[in-house]
């Protein structure tokens, strides 16, 4: 690498060097030559008195540095850059000397007239007017030059040729004309051939064609001969002229043919010289003749002269059927590689010129010409530009585009549509190699939009069509104004036909382009949603409402909330048919997932928590009921649950339904503690419901907590007044004193005294009879603790006996006295009296076991009177005596006996009619019967069986 | 000292029921169709497996209480609308002593039949009659009877309060009926004994002792009982060997009872005894 590089410097350097020393030789020479010259004019200037030799040497050598001057000159003017200095400037010197020179010869010949060398002086002069004076007096010193130089010497064929040319060039033909004749009698001019050549062009200028065509003609056969120089060049390039004119066009064109191995350039010349005087046809041969030759020669390049030529020809003559096979021609030389270059370039101009102008009048006669004639040129107009795609590759996508304009043009959408999409995805390809232009690429996606719009104006616009054009558009230009208005178009289309994620693309692709637009673009996402919903697509609306709390398009709260339940809704109505159809496994494993899928929001998973608690209760699974609903409450901090508090309280109830009254307690506590602070109808059943089970299940510590809850919570105790009166009776039922007790402690106003004093009264009662006395005293104490209107009674009968258990009813066993005695008998039923009277008092009281007590009692008493008085004996009277006694008392025995039966029936009756349950009735009917004992205790407990009715249908 | 005091709890709940053991035969049970509590293991273990309720009860009432209820539990949703699911849920709470729990299902079965209603006041009054609340015990078995007059078992219980109470003749007017369809059911016949034994019909009395056998005569109210009418047929000796061979109990109201019999036979014989000595050394 390194060698290369240093190889390529040195080259350079080297060219650089050879520049500077070629210029540097020119130098030299020039000022040596200058020196020369100046050395010798100033040898001769030396010599005082001069011939006329010396000083025509002097003339020459003036001349001679003359023309060193000009070129100097020359140069100087040519690398002028100031525009302000004059063409007058820089030629200063040689003018000068130029009159100098002048002044010199006219010396030189006015002193010495004869000189011999006068008309060489003239000559001179001649050429220095025409050189460096611009031919002012040329024509003048070149007559006076041929007068007085000798007749037929060499400087008269110099004159006459220097006239002629100045004829010539001043277009005095005929002069000319006059002069040449004479110049090319001398053959041995070298420039022959040029006389020829110029007398030629005087001939033709004076309408003497054919000798002009002669002249010419013998101008190119002298060029061959080396004595001469040629003029072959200038014959080939001006013959076709003299041809032309002498109506020679087939001899023209096969005398270049002939004589020039590649005739092309000379003969689209001759060609081009013909179109101004002859027809098509003629001119036409001229081209098709060379381009047969040049196809037999198989000469390509003169073919694509030949080509190239035709491209322009025809055109000018409207021959577009001949102009379209020249260019097919090309097209077909360019695939063999045979049109490169500047010939190339032609061809392209060419064929793209012709191409345009033939685009705006197909566009023009469209309306007014035939279809079939339309399609033709159309048909050509796209050829040419496929010549052009294949010619000029490199603007391949110019003219495809052009191809669409054309169709275009012509109403052709569909077609220019095609051509359109060809050329933007060549551009695409273009813009990842980084190499695209805009502005095409630009033009092109406008030119869809308006072939799009005239498309949907035919009605064959479709959704290929319409996503093509949008979406590319939108792709290239995001940013674009245009693109603005596109993006929801394209939208639309996408979404109306069911391309949701593209439609999705378009949104977020016009988010990201215009974020501004935030709101239509939220209602374009809106329509996909929608769409989600109505599909119910639950993986599509889990993952967007996941985007929309990551921030998508900012959507407000109340919409996510709103999706969420949609979601909700969704995903459980699934759910639920699996639920219905009892395939609760799945259900579960349904559930599950959601769980774990990181997409739902807290929200869902609160609510699945939920019904996995509500599935698990289903299928009577409290264990995995209980967990579930136990993690729903614990995450929710959104208050869903609370949304479905009437469920809870159904659960509450299932729970307990189950058994399972520690959960049943747990959740109401829980939902009470929970919403507290809230106002809800369930709040109070709750709390019923949990102080309920807290007393099924004995749980003592709960009832302190949820009676400190209820104040805190603002909770109305009194919900569960009948629970407890209920449990109360219970409780009474049971005899459970102790329970009865400890909740009259806790709910004082909603358990009577007589609830518990019923039970202890029954015991007081039941130990009275057993004789256990601690144990009725201790019920006693309980009855007066809770003031039970019993113990009045209690007491009452108490004392009652108290006072008259041990009357003793007696009589004097003395001496009998009947007065005495008839008054002890009214002492005793007194007495008696006394105790009855005192008995229906406490009789009064009604009370269901002292009243028949109190009878018996009584009973009782008149049997021991009745005992004391039958068993009396008179002190003193003998056995008669005694009889009569005893007759004369039995009245008296009849009426106690009577009492006694009267009050022990009473007892009897009082405890059968009104069923009493005492304790000892057995010993109130017959307190003497042994059997009361055992009877009393009668095992009705053990004995007593259940009733389940299990055979009874 | 601890110890001592389980290991004498242990003994005497081991060694006394504290429940009398009235199974009965299937044949001789007047309430088989109303209860299960006289059928013993082996009829409840016979208890068909068809009738998942019926079996269920059996269960409790054989002592499997956890594992049934939680079998009743799982079948909730297939019973929960029938009143007698409820119900013996409760009558298993019942039995196993939980009952609170039993008196909330009962509540359920309240809005059943008046089978199922007569059933839970049957039920109930069992709960008070053990805590001798015995007007309340009334107050139920009527209401028992009154919704379910073809019932046996609550006019049987009624008539067992009224026999505790000396109302004897309501007493009798409930259990002849049941004693009369089947008089071999051992709880009727005791009942109606004990009943003449309390009016002191004890020939009658007699004539139904006849129907025990050696087995019933062992159960400790049988016993107790028999031996109360052969103490008032002053057959003294037969009573002492039927009070001997009582059953051990731990029930307080039999023990009380047996104490006191047992005393006054023990002086009825010494007496006796006392009076052939005395004739003995007369004769001398």
């Amino acid at each position: 690498m390194k060698i290369i590089i240093s190889a390529i410097f040195t080259l350079i350097f080297t060219f650089h060097t050879m520049g500077n020393e070629k210029v540097s030789f020119e130098k030299k020479k020039r000022s040596s030559l200058v020196g020369m010259i100046h050395k010798e004019i100033k040898t001769i200037k030396k010599i005082r008195r001069r011939g006329p030799n010396l000083e025509y040497r002097l003339l020459e050598l003036y001349s001679e540095n003359l023309k060193i001057i000009k070129e100097l000159e020359n140069n100087r003017f040519l690398k002028n850059r100031n525009p302000k200095l004059k063409r007058s400037y820089f030629f200063k010197q040689s003018i000068q000397l130029n009159k100098k020179v002048e002044k010199l010869g006219l010396y030189i010949i006015k002193k010495w007239p004869n000189y011999r060398s006068n008309g060489a002086i003239y000559y001179t002069l001649a050429l220095n007017e025409r050189d460096f004076n611009k031919s002012k007096k040329t024509e003048y010193y070149l007559i006076k030059s041929l007068r007085v130089a000798p007749h037929a010497s060499p400087i008269v064929h110099s004159i006459k040729t220097a006239l002629a040319e100045l004829y010539y060039n001043d277009k005095k033909y005929r002069k000319a004309i006059k002069y040449y004749n004479d110049v090319i009698k001398n053959e041995g001019d070298e420039w022959y051939a040029k006389h020829h050549y110029n007398l030629a062009w005087c001939l033709l200028k004076v309408k003497k064609i054919e000798a002009g065509l002669d002249h010419i003609l013998k101008a190119y056969q002298i060029s061959k001969s080396p004595r001469y120089v040629t003029v072959e060049s200038q014959v080939l390039d001006a013959i076709s002229i003299f041809y032309i004119q002498n109506n020679k066009i087939d001899e023209g064109v096969s005398f270049y043919i002939e004589n020039v191995v590649k005739p092309a350039e000379y003969l689209t010349k001759m060609a081009t010289r013909a179109q101004t005087s002859k027809k098509f046809p003629e001119v036409n041969s001229i081209i098709t003749k060379g381009l047969n030759v040049a196809k037999t020669r198989k000469q390509f390049d003169e073919q694509v002269l030949y080509y190239n030529y035709q491209l322009e020809f025809y055109r000018t003559f409207k021959q577009e059927g001949l102009h379209l096979k020249t260019a097919k021609a090309l097209s077909a030389i360019f695939n063999l590689k045979h049109l490169k270059g500047e010939e190339l370039e032609i061809s392209v101009k060419q064929i793209k010129s012709y191409v345009g102008y033939l685009q705006i009048r197909l566009a023009k006669r469209e309306q007014f010409t035939s279809q079939a004639l339309n399609d033709t040129k159309l048909n050509n107009v796209l050829t040419y530009f496929n010549i052009l795609i294949n010619i000029d590759r490199v603007n391949k996508n110019e003219y495809l585009f052009y191809q669409g304009e054309t169709l275009f043009s012509v109403k052709q959408f569909k077609r220019a549509y095609k051509k359109y999409s060809i050329v933007l995805e060549i551009v695409k390809k273009e813009k990842l190699k980084k190499i695209w232009k805009e502005e095409f690429s630009k033009k092109v996606i406008n030119s869809l939009l308006a072939t799009l719009t005239k498309l949907e104006e035919q009605g064959i616009s479709n959704y290929k069509y319409k996503t093509y054009v949008y979406s590319n558009h939108v792709n290239l230009w995001p940013k674009d104004e245009k693109s603005k208005l596109i993006y929801p178009k394209l939208f639309t289309i996408y979404f109306k036909n069911k391309k949701t994620l593209k439609s999705i693309k378009v949104v977020k692709a016009y988010n990201s382009s215009f974020p501004q637009d935030l709101k239509a673009q939220k209602g374009m996402f809106a329509k996909v949603f929608d769409h989600y919903v109505a599909k119910k697509d639950i993986k599509q609306i889990s993952y967007w409402i996941g985007q929309f709390n990551k921030g998508f398009l900012s959507f407000e709260k109340v919409y996510i909330k709103k999706s969420v339940v949609i979601l909700a809704g969704l995903l459980f109505n699934e759910i639920d048919k699996k639920v219905d159809a009892k395939d609760y496994a799945s259900a579960n494993k349904s559930y599950q997932d959601i769980l774990v899928n990181e997409n739902y929001p807290l929200k869902i998973k609160i609510q699945t928590s939920f019904r996995l608690s509500l599935l698990a209760l289903q299928t009577s699974n409290y264990k995995d009921s209980w967990k579930w609903l136990k993690h729903s409450l614990k995450i929710d901090n959104q208050g869903e649950i609370y949304k479905e508090i009437s469920t809870i309280d159904r659960i509450i109830s299932e729970y307990a339904q189950a058994q399972e009254f520690k959960k049943a307690l747990s959740l109401s506590y829980k939902a009470i503690k929970k919403y507290c602070n809230k106002e809800f109808k369930e709040k109070n059943l709750f709390f019923k419901k949990a102080v309920s089970y807290s007393v099924i299940e004995n749980n003592y510590k709960a009832i302190n907590i949820l009676q400190k809850t209820q104040k805190t919570c603002n909770i109305d105790q009194s919900v569960v007044k009948e629970d407890i009166q209920q449990f109360a009776r219970g409780f009474a039922i049971e005899g459970n004193m102790r329970k009865l007790k400890f909740y009259m402690k806790k709910f004082p106003k909603f358990i009577k005294p007589e609830t518990l004093t019923s039970i202890a009264e029954n015991q007081y009662w039941q130990s009275k009879a057993t004789g256990d006395e601690s144990k009725a005293k201790e019920m006693l104490r309980i009855l007066k603790d809770y003031q039970s209107p019993s113990v009045l009674k209690i007491m009452s009968f108490n004392d009652y006996i108290l006072n008259f258990k041990d009357t003793k009813y007696t009589f004097n066993k003395s001496e009998f006295n009947g007065e005495r005695f008839s008054s002890e008998i009214e002492k005793n039923f007194k007495t008696i009296k006394n105790i009855v009277t005192k008995g229906l008092k406490i009789q009064n009281l009604r009370h269901p076991i002292i009243t028949p007590k109190v009878s018996h009692f009584i009973s009782k008493q008149y049997k021991d009177f009745l005992n004391e008085v039958t068993s009396f004996r008179p002190n003193g009277f003998n056995k008669e005596e005694t009889k009569m006694f005893l007759q004369q008392m039995k009245p008296l025995y009849q009426q106690v006996e009577k009492e006694v039966t009267t009050f022990k029936k009473q007892t009897i009756n009082t405890i059968q009619n009104n069923n009493i349950l005492s304790y000892e009735n057995y010993k109130l009917f017959d307190e003497k019967d042994f059997k009361s004992e055992i009877m009393m205790r009668y095992p009705v407990s053990q004995l007593a069986i259940s009733l389940d009715n299990q055979g009874i249908q | 000292m601890k110890s001592i005091y389980l290991i004498v709890l242990f003994l005497l709940v081991g060694c006394g029921s504290h429940k009398i053991n009235n199974n009965l035969n299937s044949e001789n049970d007047a309430f088989a169709e109303e209860s299960f509590m006289r059928f013993g293991n082996a009829r409840l273990n016979k208890v068909s497996n068809k009738d998942f309720l019926a079996k269920s009860l059996s269960r409790c009432y054989n002592g499997e209480f956890k594992t049934t209820l939680n079998d009743m539990q799982k079948e909730i949703k297939s019973y929960k609308n029938k009143s007698k699911y409820w119900l013996y849920i409760g009558i298993c709470y019942q039995l196993y002593g939980s009952q609170l729990k039993a008196n909330y299902f009962y509540d359920y079965a309240l809005s059943g039949s008046s089978l199922i209603k007569a059933s839970i006041y049957n039920n109930k009054a069992l709960v008070a009659l053990k805590s001798n609340n015995y007007e309340g015990a009334q107050i139920l078995l009527e209401k028992a009877i009154k919704l379910s007059p073809k019932s046996k078992i609550p006019k049987y219980n009624l008539a067992q309060v009224y026999i505790k109470f000396n109302h004897l003749e309501k007493a009798k007017n409930l259990i002849n009926p049941l004693v009369n369809k089947n008089s071999n059911d051992i709880d009727l016949i005791f009942s109606i004994m004990t009943i003449e034994i309390a009016q002191g019909n004890f020939q009658k009395a007699y004539s139904w002792s006849k129907r025990f056998n050696s087995n019933d005569l062992r159960r400790e109210d049988i016993s107790l009982y028999v031996a109360l009418l052969y103490y008032e047929l002053k057959k003294y000796k037969e009573a002492k060997s039927i009070i001997g061979s009582q059953r051990p109990t731990i029930i307080e109201e039999i023990n009380s009872a047996t104490q006191v019999i047992t005393k006054k036979i023990d002086i009825e014989l010494k007496k006796i005894k006392e009076e052939q000595e005395r004739r003995e050394s007369k004769k001398v």
